[in-house]
């Protein structure tokens, strides 16, 4: 088994010593610890804890799909948004259903300044991998979060060609091909 | 700067993200790649906008052509008619809609349509939910009775236990000429003499 090397607590702030300290280890075997309440943002270690009671002394809880430098960034989220209001379990999700069409609203979607810094990040995949962390750990306002960051990306591009370029994304139409599907869904190019 | 790793997300994020995308945003996503395409796809058509009369006849063209790239048909869910164009439809425009099978809600309000074409339309849309035939001018009282005992048949058929859970919804417009939304469970019982005013609410 490969030896664990010892991380420094990302949350920081430890002149406040009734702070309950819990360890995960991330997928690259390093230990992370992070307060209990910020876990609380995790649903998915949320409802182990709940159902089993915190780790005894000295066990860490192992999160097996994501590395430590994505945990260390989603605990980073975490942190500060730990006194975000949470929803409710009673909360409509979002009042979407089979009869919900695209989204009617042009403008570009809102995001805090805050979370547009913390996603600018400059390793190419990180913001894909903290999408998968998000919904991997069940962390909904983060998943969300990331999925609109995606999506304004996407708006931003405005041709197939800057979309493919932005995602390194591979042309597998034959010019046919694509003109048929510009042809069958021209009704869609709405004047503005 | 690129960004890789978009390939690695699953089917089931990507339509999360593209559902946060307009239709003319998704029309793009769907010029991207064949992938790209059949993700993007099924949120453009589910609930189709479109602002006039040509860009209807358009997308109508699609529903029924047999060598289209998908079948368009059925992922349409949800279609009204805009009030754009609502004067300026007929039944040729919208007997399209009876080649798709999944629609669930269907606004054909102050649009000046047959009885007839909207019973075929709902003849082949079996699991719909929610019509709205308010002010739909040609629309007679035995129209309307058609159309309630055709959605009535298919719900009892549908939830043959649970009867009263089973409604739909019906807006039509009400003697005073005020459009009214009524529910009629699934054992309502139309008849000629059929009264608006009278009918249950939600």
């Amino acid at each position: 088994m490969a030896s664990k090397s010892q991380d420094t607590t990302v949350t920081g702030d430890t002149s406040k010593p009734e702070k309950k300290l819990i360890t995960l280890t991330s997928s690259d075997n390093v230990d992370i610890e992070v307060e209990r309440e910020v876990l609380q943002c995790f649903s998915l270690i949320k409802d182990m804890l709940d159902d089993l009671g915190d780790p005894e002394n000295g066990d860490t809880i192992p999160i097996a799909n994501v590395s430590a430098r994505v945990l260390k960034k989603v605990i980073e989220w975490c942190t500060h948004h730990r006194n975000d209001p949470r929803p409710s379990a009673d909360d409509k999700v979002e009042g979407r259903d089979e009869t919900t069409g695209p989204n009617t609203d042009r403008k570009k979607i809102e995001i805090s300044e805050w979370d547009q810094e913390f996603l600018k990040v400059d390793e190419q995949e990180m913001l894909f991998e903290i999408l998968l962390a998000a919904n991997y750990l069940d962390i909904k306002a983060l998943l969300d979060l990331c999925c609109m960051a995606v999506a304004n990306i996407v708006k931003a591009c405005v041709t197939p060609e800057k979309i493919r370029a932005k995602f390194g994304i591979e042309n597998d139409f034959t010019p046919e091909e694509e003109e048929q599907i510009r042809r069958e869904n021209e009704w869609a190019e709405q004047p503005e | 700067m690129a960004i890789y790793g978009i390939h690695k997300l699953p089917s089931e994020l990507l339509f999360s993200i593209f559902m946060l995308l307009t239709a003319s945003d998704l029309l793009t996503c769907m010029l991207v790649s064949k992938s790209w395409a059949k993700h993007a796809v099924s949120i453009l058509w589910r609930k189709p906008v479109i602002n006039t009369t040509d860009a209807l006849r358009t997308l109508a063209t699609y529903l029924s052509e047999e060598k289209s790239t998908f079948l368009y048909s059925s992922f349409i869910r949800s279609f009204d008619v805009p009030k754009a164009i609502r004067g300026s439809i007929s039944d040729g425009d919208i007997l399209p809609f009876a080649e798709c099978h999944y629609i669930l809600s269907l606004g054909l309000a102050g649009s000046s349509l047959s009885e007839d074409a909207v019973v075929t339309i709902l003849l082949n849309n079996r699991r719909i939910k929610s019509i709205n035939i308010s002010g739909v001018s040609r629309m007679t009282d035995q129209g309307i009775n058609e159309i309630v005992s055709v959605c009535r048949c298919e719900n009892e058929r549908d939830h043959p236990t649970h009867r009263w859970s089973s409604y739909i919804s019906v807006a039509i417009m009400s003697r005073h000429h005020v459009p009214r939304f009524i529910w009629l469970p699934a054992d309502y019982e139309p008849c000629c003499d059929f009264n608006i005013d009278n009918a249950p609410l939600p």
